[in-house]
């Protein structure tokens, strides 16, 4: 056991947050008021934490203690300290959360998820804040992720009477993934025993390779994506896979600071390129031929991923700031659809496009926030994608043309997708079941597309955040 | 004691290996839940020991990490054995198709003569290692469901625990795997109970791994939608499977004297309709051809 003392930035974050989910627990039955509790915590600590300055890093509480937000928490062999570079994922992940919250007060995403979600919060902020273990943190944190993946299960099902492919799904690669890592860290310690001999740091950048690419979850390990957001509810399926796709790209950047050697020893941006380019072309034409909602989304945002693994093979700082770009748009284009496709879900009873049929003329504004967030995934023109989307093909075409032109095509696939669902949305109405939408969720369709629309007419509304992520992370 | 250590030895040995990469290929092969469990368990047990054996890890670790896997497979036990032979909707094709499939799996891995760069870990161990991740990913591509799906984990798990131990030698990772075996069994046991409650409002897909032969045995099972708040009525499945070879013989069952046939879980599904017995005595005297069958009531002219 360590000295260092317990009342420190880490313990607060990481025990209120369990604290609340204890707490929303009890009150899960009151599904709203949970939920605004959720976002009452998660806003408050990512607005906190947006606004720290870590050169004077001393907070005083009201009942008179002091907190050093650097000291650390020390607990057996593990140490959690706020780090410059961890503060913009640390504020992502809680606003992130804070705006899923903000949207199942509105739409109910099942009476557990606000609970389980904030331990989901609270176990992602172990890896971000973690600086010291029995192994580097970058190599420890895939085991770390696959156990948050193990927790998302139960949210992913949400008590649904469904198939449980999507959840499965979820784990495997982090489960695939650890166990190299681990493998690797042998490598990385014989690497001083021997410094002419570059076989140990290849084959563990080689090990790494292959780890790193596994656990960015490319075709065709993406069964997930389309399974969840064909099952699971939408709110929950947008924050688990953006969490975790967040905590992927995090450790892709951690790893390539700590071992320079990986991207020299180890072809990671021809692979980048490779599984990035199938990927978006496997979310384009399967977008195609989906007509079931939520596995239309689920399409269109894996091809969206696989434009961000795109561009990741991109050298330098431009490809970092470009990829936080795309990924800012993607969590404000998949929030978007999410809010639009829970009302759809809860109004029609299902997704599947015989139930949806005519469902836009009763509930127009979920049904134009659901197609404009899922066009934003694919960077269709005046959504909230399209800028990022372009300067994404601008900088893959610099290098190859080629790429590009086929993501570009595989694009049009999802957006052909789109184009029918809107048809079946807003054609005759099949269903006279369905309800009209609330004035309060009208009230949030409309919010989250002038977002939307918003980010579309003035990208530059994104730079202060981008910037001050990629100051962090020191690009 | 001396018999337990030479327990613990055998499996260290090149017949111990083979006997658990056996049982690895026998679990898919014969795709029966006590036989996954059990042999998860006896897979953990046999790695441990040889890798103890082999590698000189502390027995201790070898007691955990053994006593982690064994509550992990009572708690899929639990949820895989609450409807008795309802197995997931998602099978893995026949019992020749399995057995075809291993062995084409094995002939490729020797032909191939694939090696994983595993650092420190003994030749043999090593070997036993690739067989089980190979098998790992046969059993997660050959099923969607539940029950194998965590099982398959698990049994990746096996291999990733004794290289930790091996390579780095850190309790606290020991302890971080170990809650990792155990959630996913948690959650794997939630997923299967799941499963097994969830609707079936469609017919089975036939397809390349689900042969028409075996559906046509199958007898699906229509439960009543149960209300879920918020939630859509999805399509699951609950379907009877049909019984394999070596269950309809019961040549496994007769061991012990039967005593593993008298259990509940394996009792008939449809015991034959007995005779119903006359209720007066005069009844009861004549001769059972000639008693009229019991008349139901129907509508009267």
């Amino acid at each position: 056991m360590s000295d260092s003392p317990w009342l420190t930035l880490p313990f607060l974050l990481i025990g209120s947050l369990l604290a609340a989910a204890v707490v929303t627990y009890v009150l899960r039955e009151w599904e709203r008021v949970a939920a605004l509790v959720g976002v009452a915590i998660t806003g408050f600590w990512a607005t906190l934490l947006w606004q720290v300055d870590l050169r004077s890093p001393l907070w005083i509480l009201p009942t008179g203690q002091v907190v050093d937000l650097g000291a650390p928490l020390a607990r057996l062999s593990y140490t959690l300290r706020l780090e410059p570079g961890a503060v913009p994922i640390l504020t992502v992940m809680l606003f992130l959360a804070a705006a899923a919250f903000g949207i199942a007060a509105c739409i109910s995403q099942g009476r557990s998820f606000v609970p389980f979600s904030l331990a989901l919060v609270a176990g992602y902020c172990v890896p971000a804040l973690l600086i010291t273990g029995p192994v580097a943190p970058p190599l420890l944190t895939p085991l770390l992720l696959a156990i948050l993946a193990t927790l998302g299960i139960f949210m992913l099902q949400a008590g649904r009477l469904a198939h449980a492919a999507g959840p499965l799904r979820s784990v495997l690669p982090t489960f695939l993934t650890f166990p190299l890592f681990l493998i690797a860290s042998w490598y990385i310690q014989q690497i001083p025993l021997n410094p002419q001999d570059t076989s140990a740091a290849r084959m563990a950048a080689q090990i790494m390779l292959l780890g790193l690419v596994l656990i960015l979850g490319p075709v065709p390990l993406h069964g997930a994506q389309a399974a969840i957001a064909q099952s699971a509810p939408p709110v929950v399926t947008a924050l688990v896979t953006l969490l975790a796709q967040l905590a992927a790209l995090h450790l892709l950047y951690r790893t390539l600071v700590v071992f320079e050697f990986v991207p020299q020893l180890a072809p990671l941006a021809l692979w980048l390129t490779w599984v990035g380019l199938v990927t978006a072309v496997w979310g384009g034409v399967a977008a195609f031929g989906a007509t079931h909602a939520g596995r239309l989304w689920g399409y269109a945002a894996l091809h969206d991923w696989g434009l961000i693994l795109l561009v990741l093979a991109a050298p330098g700082s431009r490809g970092w700031s470009l990829v936080l770009f795309l990924f800012g748009l993607r969590v404000v284009s998949m929030l978007t659809a999410a809010a639009g496709l829970a009302m759809l879900e809860q109004n029609s009873g299902g997704l599947r496009a015989e139930r949806l049929l005519g469902a836009g003329g009763r509930m127009p504004w979920n049904s134009a926030a659901y197609l404009l967030g899922g066009l934003g995934l694919v960077g269709f023109p005046l959504s909230a994608g399209f800028t990022g989307h372009w300067a994404a093909l601008q900088i893959v075409a610099d290098a190859d043309w080629r790429p590009a032109a086929v993501a570009l095509v595989a694009s049009a696939g999802a957006v052909f997708g789109y184009v029918r669902m809107a048809r079946t949305l807003f054609g005759p109405l099949g269903n006279r079941l369905i309800s009209r939408e609330p004035l309060l969720n009208v009230v949030v369709a409309v919010l989250v597309l002038l977002l939307s629309v918003g980010l579309a007419l003035a990208p530059q509304l994104m730079d202060v955040p981008i910037g001050r992520a990629l100051e962090a992370f020191g690009g | 004691m001396s018999q337990l250590s030479g327990l613990v030895a055998f499996w260290g040995t090149d017949n111990g290996l083979t006997l658990l990469g056996l049982v690895a290929a026998g679990m898919i092969a014969l795709w029966d839940w006590r036989v996954t469990l059990v042999g998860l368990v006896v897979i953990q047990a046999g790695v441990a020991a040889a890798t103890v054996t082999l590698q000189t890890s502390s027995s201790e670790w070898a007691g955990v990490v053994v006593v982690v896997m064994g509550l992990s497979a009572l708690m899929l036990a639990l949820s895989a054995r609450r409807p008795a032979r309802l197995v997931s909707h998602f099978q893995a094709g026949t019992l020749s198709m399995r057995g075809l499939l291993l062995l084409l799996l094995y002939y490729s891995w020797s032909m191939s003569g694939l090696e994983l760069p595993l650092p420190e870990i003994a030749p043999q161990l090593a070997d036993l290692f690739v067989w089980l991740t190979l098998c790992v990913l046969l059993m997660l591509g050959l099923s969607d469901s539940p029950l194998f799906t965590t099982a398959g984990l698990l049994l990746w798990l096996i291999p990733a625990q004794a290289m930790v131990a091996v390579l780095v030698d850190a309790s606290t990772l020991v302890a971080l795997i170990g809650v990792l075996s155990l959630m996913l069994a948690l959650a794997g046991s939630y997923l299967i109970v799941v499963e097994q409650a969830a609707v079936e409002t469609r017919a089975p897909l036939v397809t390349d791994v689900a042969f028409p032969s075996s559906l046509a045995r199958m007898r699906i099972r229509r439960a009543e939608a149960l209300p879920v708040a918020g939630a859509s009525p999805v399509a699951g499945a609950s379907v009877m499977a049909p019984r394999s070879w070596w269950q309809r013989r019961g040549w496994w069952l007769s061991f012990g004297r039967g005593w593993l046939a008298r259990l509940p879980a394996n009792a008939p599904q449809n015991p034959p309709a007995r005779p119903s017995r006359p209720r007066s005595s005069v009844a009861r005297s004549r001769p059972e051809a000639t008693r009229t069958p019991p008349t139901s009531p129907g509508p009267t002219a």
